[in-house]
């Protein structure tokens, strides 16, 4: 039936399977969340190939699946990090200053944030793909990435 | 900035790592989601059956002869039989009824069979009615001590008839009202007719004058039985029989034998359910 569309979905996940997950894990900054995450992005997708009518946006909307079920995810696991206080994360060696502070400027935001940055300058999306992606109108996209590059400058210029 | 951006964003992404299963993840994933598509629209027209069965259910609950007319159908065949009388299904927020109630036809005395079967009406009538405020009031309770009416789990009440005996002289059948919450809504009737006179049978109709006796003798001789068998409801202290008393509840079974029947905590420990005596005539 949808055989066709869900073909395309199968090919998007597989051959993007990296920058997804990284994308997922970005989210949840944790290796199992991120793969539970991404396949149960991957099962509804296929299960809902019905609802892409445009196929030329399998992308977009695919990222749309994936971010609902971290942002879901989140959800359940702040409220169990606000009783475990997470531990700092130990600065590698090695790694330039400079890249130490863009990485950690990227992590010091919110994931809203973090999340535009990434599908902006990683993804290289358009504002209005992100605004697709994100089930938000481009507006408030707009201004979540200037909101959040005005944090990273910040951060960078201190 | 921007080509910056971009160089950061990228070393950032790209230094988290790529697990080794992802592969074999996504894999999986697409097999899973491809079979269960496959799996709805499999059970896509059973889903049309269960709608179909709705409506025919809603048919019924609007229209007392054609519920009448869609279950006349003799269950053993003797002349006098049960019908099912009312059949209907209702949801409201506080419970979820099935109910099916019975009727009696065929008997030789019409008169009689009229009464019985306006007592058993009027009876479950006022029972649904009861429940269902009941219900009603607990979900106000909830709501009243801080729960939220979406968290309310409506009561699943069932009303439904059990034949027991149906030959040419005798009509035996229950009639039990069951409730998913409390075990104290749960309420049994019992009705036990004679055909040749068209009359209610009693058990002194049935053991004479002293049926007390004989039938609490029978009981205890039962129970020193079941306690020397190991029957756990029987062993330990608390509850015990005493008597039967005149109105006590009984049917009739397959031989013929009435059988008595002790709601749940009357003699033994809730836990136990209800005991059941046949008595031989």
């Amino acid at each position: 039936m949808n055989s066709e569309k869900q073909k395309l979905i199968a090919d998007f996940a597989s051959n993007n399977r990296e920058k997804l997950y990284r994308t997922a894990f970005m989210y949840l900054g944790e290796r199992e969340a991120a793969l539970d995450a991404l396949s149960e992005a991957t099962i509804s997708a296929l299960k809902s190939a019905d609802s892409l009518r445009q196929p030329e946006y399998a992308s977009t909307w695919f990222y749309r699946i994936l971010i609902n079920k971290c942002t879901t995810d989140l959800k359940k696991r702040q409220r169990f990090k606000e009783l475990n206080d997470s531990e700092e994360e130990p600065v590698r060696d090695g790694e330039k200053e400079e890249t130490i502070d863009l990485k950690q400027g990227i992590e010091s935001l919110s994931p809203e944030h973090r999340i535009v940055i990434i599908l902006r300058y990683y993804e290289d999306m358009k504002i209005s793909e992100i605004a697709k992606a994100l089930g938000a109108n481009e507006s408030t996209v707009k201004s979540r990435i200037s909101a959040a590059l005005k944090r990273l400058r910040l951060r960078l210029e201190d | 900035m921007e080509d910056k951006l971009k160089a950061v964003t990228k070393l950032y992404m790209e230094s988290i790592e790529i697990p080794n299963e992802l592969e074999k993840t996504i894999t999986a994933a697409i097999k899973r989601g491809k079979r269960e598509t496959r799996l709805i629209s499999f059970l896509r027209p059973l889903a049309s059956v269960a709608a179909a069965l709705l409506i025919f259910t809603g048919a019924l609950n609007i229209s007392e002869p054609f519920a009448r007319a869609a279950s006349s159908m003799p269950i053993i065949g003797s002349i006098a039989r049960v019908l099912t009388f009312r059949l209907y299904e209702e949801k409201t927020p506080s419970y979820i009824i099935r109910v099916k109630t019975p009727q009696i036809s065929g008997l030789s005395d019409s008169s009689f069979e009229k009464r019985v079967n306006k007592e058993i009406d009027t009876r479950l009538r006022e029972l649904e009615a009861q429940i269902k405020a009941q219900t009603e009031k607990d979900r106000q309770a909830f709501i009243a001590t801080g729960g939220k009416p979406e968290n309310f789990k409506p009561v699943q009440i069932t009303i439904d008839y059990e034949l027991k005996k149906n030959s040419n002289n005798e009509l035996s059948f229950i009639i039990t009202k069951t409730a998913s919450t409390f075990a104290a809504y749960n309420e049994t009737l019992y009705y036990n007719i004679d055909l040749n006179v068209n009359s209610e049978i009693t058990l002194e109709s049935i053991f004479g004058k002293d049926y007390i006796a004989t039938i609490n003798a029978g009981i205890t001789k039962q129970i020193e039985e079941r306690k020397a068998k190991g029957d756990p409801a029987f062993l330990s202290g608390g509850m015990s029989f005493k008597t039967i008393s005149p109105k006590q509840n009984f049917y009739i079974n397959e031989a013929g034998n009435p059988v008595i029947v002790f709601e749940k905590y009357a003699i033994t420990a809730g836990a136990y359910g209800p005991q059941y005596f046949e008595i031989k005539r």
